[in-house]
């Protein structure tokens, strides 16, 4: 048995979420532009300017 | 039997001391979290076992010290029912037992503003170029994973038919609903780690690392289901490891609330819980739904149909809400109908691909959506750049100037199901309805008295022996009078010399 559950109908209107850009959406990309500057002059400050330095920095014990 | 669902979480955060050249980051970690514990005051953690010196490194600023173990390090309770240690070189903190998701919430938001204050007041002491950073999250995406765990209590007896026995279909019961629950409560991350197969964007950040279906241990082989026996009360405590660190309100709530209503509905018993939502393979479930970001893969149930995540949490909800709408676990879940609809809510949001809404609720979503913002916004940035990594693990940075849930907040794009006023309370005083009430009502009346504090007991300094006051169950209050704190401590003395003269000293910790 291979059938496919449909418990209630999906809207028809239904998108992929990275089609999909609505008021919410705009806003976010806006402050990502924004946060995205932002974390550039925070790792240059910090002088992370590579991948290697970012990781070595960040790396954590292993934990529970 | 249904049983009080109280509940609290243990979660270790993410630290790091950046800027510093001359020191491995595994190192400075530990430095990290003692220098944030050292802000926070509280009343001394009874510990236990052997106490060895502790030193994290020859540059130490802060000197080591002695400590019990190195999973309970410099443990502290705070007035606000609280907990914070250090655990395995991460700044551990544990919320006061909880009876109602809202009071959850807004519990893990005043304990994540306490660290955030330390931190600002750590920095300050650091020298210039170093900074030190406190991340709510669970891996440093290079294969080290640290834990977000639940706690929930259960009666003995679903404990013992799920542990013990065994029993069908508790444990797959369990195992699959947290398998789904991803779609609503995970914290998403960039790529993928610990040998699993390569992904751009995963919706759990835990995923990767549940390697096994049930077992003890919660440092290797992570199970979907912790098996783990430490009651503190008269009831069993469910541990569980699966969860997601997310800072975002509503999932906190989400996350809570959900686990309540489930582990409320296998208490009711087969009646109530169908077998008919257990995934063939909850493990393999989790992974393909993980990888999934676009909600259309399925997994198989035991009865061979497919079902994707968000037609798995469907079938799932659909059972809570017939139990829910009985009343009879009116008691047991304060609002369980109101959790029940905010979870049927934030699902619809889902299902009806209404990204805009799921997003103020959704920490993967949000994440995901910050993260395609800044790849339009510029062009030359993919998955594998090191600002787009960098801005993933800034999204739980608790510096709101660089943290990503901050920038949120402030631009009003996420729900806050709890009141600012409901948070600064709980920086300050526990939940009024459980054992966290009368903890902090005794270190209030007992002050300098008390030797050393736990969840379900409190050490006192009597007139020549240290001598134990236990605390009521999880979910009572008891909130002892400071006429009953004088004759608890008077007739516990009194206890202690005549029934137990030959206990030596004992240990005591100091603040």
């Amino acid at each position: 048995m291979n059938e496919r559950i449909r418990p209630r109908p999906i809207k028809p209107e239904a998108a992929a979420p990275e089609g999909d850009a609505g008021n919410n959406s705009d806003a976010m990309r806006d402050l990502a532009d924004r946060l995205m500057a932002n974390t550039e002059e925070s790792l240059r400050r910090l002088g992370l300017a590579n991948a290697n330095e970012f990781l070595n920095a960040t790396r954590q014990s292993g934990g529970q | 039997m249904i049983t009080v669902k109280t509940g609290g979480t243990d979660r270790e955060l993410g630290v790091a001391i950046l800027g510093r050249r001359y020191q491995k980051s595994t190192v400075t970690c530990y430095e990290a979290a003692r220098r944030v514990l050292k802000e926070i005051d509280g009343w001394p953690r009874a510990t236990s076992g052997v106490q060895t010196w502790y030193s994290a490194n020859p540059y130490d600023h802060t000197g080591g010290g002695f400590v019990s173990n190195p999973t309970d390090m410099g443990g502290k309770f705070l007035l606000n029912g609280s907990s914070i240690y250090i655990d395995l070189g991460h700044l551990e903190v544990c919320t006061a037992e909880c009876r109602s998701a809202l009071d959850y919430t807004a519990c893990v938001q005043a304990m994540l503003a306490i660290v955030q204050d330390a931190m600002r007041i750590a920095n300050v002491h650091l020298p210039q170029g170093e900074e030190l950073v406190v991340y709510v999250d669970n891996t440093d995406r290079q294969g080290n994973s640290y834990g977000s765990h639940l706690n929930v209590t259960v009666s003995r007896q679903l404990w013992d038919e799920t542990f013990n026995l065994r029993l069908f279909p508790n444990l797959y019961f369990l195992a699959s609903f947290q398998a789904s629950s991803i779609v609503l409560t995970g914290g998403g991350k960039v790529g993928s780690e610990d040998g699993t197969p390569a992904a751009d964007f995963q919706i759990s950040r835990r995923a990767d690392f549940i390697k096994t279906f049930v077992a003890e241990q919660t440092t290797i082989n992570r199970p979907m289901v912790n098996s783990r026996d430490e009651a503190l009360g008269r009831e069993a405590r469910l541990h569980s490891i699966f969860w997601d660190s997310v800072v975002l309100p509503a999932a906190n709530y989400l996350q809570l609330g959900c686990l309540q209503l489930v582990s409320v509905l296998m208490e009711a018993g087969s009646e109530w819980m169908h077998p008919s939502v257990i995934l063939e393979s909850p493990i393999d479930a989790l992974r393909t739904w993980s990888r999934d970001p676009d909600l259309t893969a399925t997994a198989r149930l035991i009865d061979g149909r497919r079902v994707t995540a968000l037609e798995h949490q469907e079938l799932l909800l659909d059972q809570i809400e017939r139990l829910v709408a009985t009343g009879i676990i009116d008691d047991a879940v304060p609002d369980a109908a109101g959790v029940a609809a905010y979870w049927r809510e934030t699902l619809n949001f889902l299902i009806n691909r209404d990204w805009d809404r799921a997003a103020r609720r959704v920490e993967w979503l949000a994440k995901r959506q910050v993260l395609q913002g800044a790849m339009t916004a510029r062009p030359d940035l993919d998955w594998q750049s090191l600002a787009i990594r960098h801005l993933d693990m800034s999204f739980g940075d608790l510096n709101v100037d660089r943290g990503v849930y901050w920038a949120l907040l402030r631009n009003d794009l996420i729900d806050q199901p709890v009141s600012q006023a409901h948070i600064t309370n709980f920086k300050h005083h526990p939940p009024s309805d459980t054992r966290a009430s009368a903890r902090t009502s005794l270190i209030r009346q007992l002050g300098d008295s008390v030797a050393s504090v736990d969840w379900a007991e409190i050490r006192v300094r009597g007139p020549k022996e240290v001598f134990s006051i236990h605390l009521p169950d999880p979910d009572q209050a008891g909130i002892p009078t400071h006429d009953l704190a004088a004759a608890l401590i008077e007739e516990k003395a009194r206890q202690f010399y005549s029934l137990s003269p030959h206990i030596g000293k004992q240990q005591e910790t100091h603040r």
